[in-house]
């Protein structure tokens, strides 16, 4: 039996489209603009000057602070700028702008370190960190930050994420099914530094492939005996966070609290190959697999980016566009955002572009809530999303809070639930937002 | 009626009358004794004050102020609200020699555009709250300093001083606003602030954005050019940061500078 948690969705997966399409390598862009904060935490400082020449691999920024992530020059090439730039979030951060000059050649500081077994945990995490490796499944957290539980923690099992529960979204899988062996090396990789007893892999039923060249590969292994594959049942949102863990190791992760607290760590699938190139090659996060797709994209694929890359390159890539698009969206459809250009660069936390035709986007007004409590049946974190959002409505701040709006985890059910089509979402994160600024 | 019903009769009557007299007596002692002496100021500086606890002075009602004038801890012209006569009345209540009355303020949408001029960067749909809009993604507006008019300002204002429609910028009725604050806290953009009611003339534009790009996506964002400082016969106008300042103080409204202004973002309100 597949395991699950209470709640949720089946929404269609629309996966059909990208599905078997395989990994190819997108054309490296003309002009790569680099945000310095494409993670949560404080802003990378420039570590280099307009007019410098850079090339690949070669740290563009980095910040002393905790919390925070190193940023790389992904193509080769001219600074011609440092300037605020327009992100996919819609704000404009400062961001290092590339001009290529097609030249190939890594930064001298990018060269591979030694065998995996010879490397302590303090080198693997200092690798992490060096890399500028990020959460890839959307978030963007710093994995070094979450390898460093808090002391007096103790870390039992560590999930590797390729439940990839939202629809349209193919990148996961096709690591999956192509690079399994760099999957269990960056899940040994986290493991090792966490003393982990445990290495789960977590897939939903529906890619009974990749459940195979996983099992495959953990089976080739030498020492496998603490690698499984967890497989879970088909539904939305088997891959955020806390189902997860609540799925494969039926523990809760307490209000207000960490996956650390149940003894997990997770980490997307995205995440663990990338660690595994830094170890075995010592290149940094400047490159990651986005799924271009969506019934306004000619040709669907799965393409490795260069980060820095417009959108917009990346579509004419994929055949471009089959109609005007209404909308463009940075992400799966329940969670993503719709990007304000067409222009943003790919960061570190695009895993998809999404760009959906007239036909699959519902354009309905929202009218008052009808009380008839599905959002409460499928809320995977047991909140009532219609009292939370008349709370907001409201300017109710205190009420959201006594209503649990910080264990929100803005999955997005709530709102494709609703026959009343309330931006039950919106809502709750504007009261998470407010809740967050006054603290 | 018999002796002995005439005898329960009295009976009751009087231990009721006794247990009456002895709970008066009670509370007439505990009265005397736990009473809370009330500054009798306090209440007829509460009675002159406006009533509409609006929080402009800082405290969160009227009687608080009056607490606080009657303490000590607040100046007799505290509210700005009342004017003149309130200050009167408050002075002699507590007896002072009267003072002038605080200068009144106004709040004022430091932008002239809003959603009908300003260029958007892209639809936006979702709650109609300036709040919200402004999480996605930062704004539908080109410019970060632009109302947003979903009136955000007029929904919290208590006294109906802001007037709104959907889409449109927002409107600021001199006479109803009493400066409290509640829209300057409410607007998301933090384009709205407290100007010396005095004050005739306003620059409305709040952009940080080089006057080049003002242009692209603004008819009447200021783009900088500092005419207006030349121009102006008293010398009221100062450059701070990207924006003008107007000097209440100097302005004699000779609407030199409003006539000057090639983006028209100089405004007589």
């Amino acid at each position: 039996m597949s395991k699950t948690f209470p709640g949720g969705i089946h929404p269609s997966e629309h996966k059909k489209r990208s599905k078997k399409e395989q990994i190819r390598k997108a054309a490296d862009p003309k002009i790569a603009v680099i945000p310095l904060c494409q993670h949560i935490g404080t802003p990378a400082e420039p570590l280099v000057n307009v007019g410098d020449i850079v090339k690949i691999g070669q740290p563009l920024g980095d910040s002393e602070r905790y919390v925070s992530a190193a940023v790389h020059a992904s193509i080769g090439g001219k600074i011609i700028a440092i300037e605020p730039r327009l992100t996919p979030f819609g704000a404009k951060v400062l961001s290092v702008v590339i001009e290529n000059n097609g030249d190939q050649d890594v930064h001298p500081s990018v060269r591979p370190y030694p065998n995996f077994k010879d490397l302590s945990k303090t080198d693997i995490r200092k690798i992490i960190r060096g890399a500028g490796i990020v959460g890839l499944g959307g978030a963007a957290f710093p994995t070094r930050v979450k390898l460093q539980p808090p002391p007096d923690k103790v870390i039992k099992t560590i999930i590797i994420n390729g439940a990839e529960c939202e629809p349209y979204l193919t990148c996961d899988y096709r690591l999956l099914i192509e690079q399994p062996k760099k999957v269990i090396l960056g899940l040994k990789a986290i493991m090792k530094p966490t003393d982990a007893l445990e290495g789960i892999i977590a897939i939903e039923d529906n890619k009974p492939e990749a459940i195979t060249a996983i099992q495959k590969a953990i089976d080739e292994e030498v020492s496998h005996h603490n690698l499984r594959v967890a497989v879970l049942k088909t539904k939305y949102p088997q891959g955020a966070e806390k189902q997860l863990i609540k799925a494969i190791t039926k523990r809760e992760v307490p209000s207000g609290g960490l996956p650390a607290d149940v003894h997990c760590i997770v980490n997307n699938v995205g995440t663990a190959v990338a660690i595994a190139k830094a170890l075995t090659t010592g290149m940094p996060l400047i490159e990651r697999i986005v799924t271009v797709t969506g019934g306004s994209i000619s040709e669907p694929s799965n393409l490795l980016v260069r980060i820095g890359t417009p959108f917009s390159e990346l579509v004419e890539q994929c055949g471009g566009f089959l109609e005007e698009p209404t909308k463009i969206i940075m992400g799966g459809p329940l969670m993503g955002i719709s990007v304000p250009s067409i222009d943003v660069p790919v960061i570190k936390a695009t895993s998809g572009i999404l760009v959906p035709s007239k036909k699959e986007l519902d354009d309905l007004e929202p009218e008052p809530c009808i009380r008839c409590a599905k959002c409460v049946d499928s809320c995977p974190q047991y909140l009532l999303p219609n009292l939370l959002g008349d709370a907001s409505e409201n300017d109710r701040f205190d009420l959201s809070k006594s209503y649990g709006a910080l264990d929100c985890i803005e999955c997005g059910v709530c709102s494709y639930v609703c026959p009343a089509k309330r931006n039950l979402v919106q809502l709750i994160k504007l009261s998470k937002n407010e809740l967050l600024r006054k603290k | 009626m018999n002796a002995a019903q005439i005898t329960i009769v009295v009976t009751s009557v009087l231990a009721l009358a006794g247990i009456g007299f002895l709970a008066g007596f009670g509370l007439a002692l505990a009265s005397h004794i736990f009473s809370v002496k009330v500054d009798p100021r306090i209440e007829q500086i509460a009675e002159s004050l406006p009533g509409s606890n609006c929080g402009a002075c800082g405290y969160p009602s009227c009687f608080a102020a009056a607490e606080a004038i009657v303490a000590g801890k607040a100046e007799p012209n505290v509210c700005k609200l009342g004017g003149e006569q309130t200050t009167k009345l408050v002075c002699n209540a507590m007896g002072v020699k009267e003072i002038a009355a605080q200068e009144k303020d106004l709040a004022v949408i430091a932008c002239g555009a809003g959603p009908e001029i300003c260029n958007k960067r892209f639809e936006y749909q979702g709650e109609k709250t300036c709040a919200a809009a402004e999480l996605s993604g930062g704004g539908f507006l080109e410019c970060s300093a632009g109302c947003l008019g979903y009136g955000d300002c007029a929904a919290v204002c208590p006294f109906d001083a802001i007037v709104y429609e959907e889409g449109k910028l927002p409107k600021i009725i001199r006479e109803k606003c009493t400066a409290c604050g509640k829209c300057i806290d409410a607007c998301p953009r933090k384009i709205i602030s407290l100007k010396p009611a005095k004050q005739k003339v306003f620059v409305l534009c709040s952009t940080t954005d080089k006057g080049a790009q003002v242009r692209k996506y603004c008819k009447v964002g200021c783009i900088g050019c500092r005419i207006c400082v030349k121009k102006c016969p008293e010398a009221a106008i100062t450059m701070e940061g990207r924006i003008p300042q107007i000097n209440p103080d100097k302005c004699k409204v000779t609407e030199v500078c409003i006539q000057v202004c090639p983006t028209k973002t100089i405004k007589k309100l």
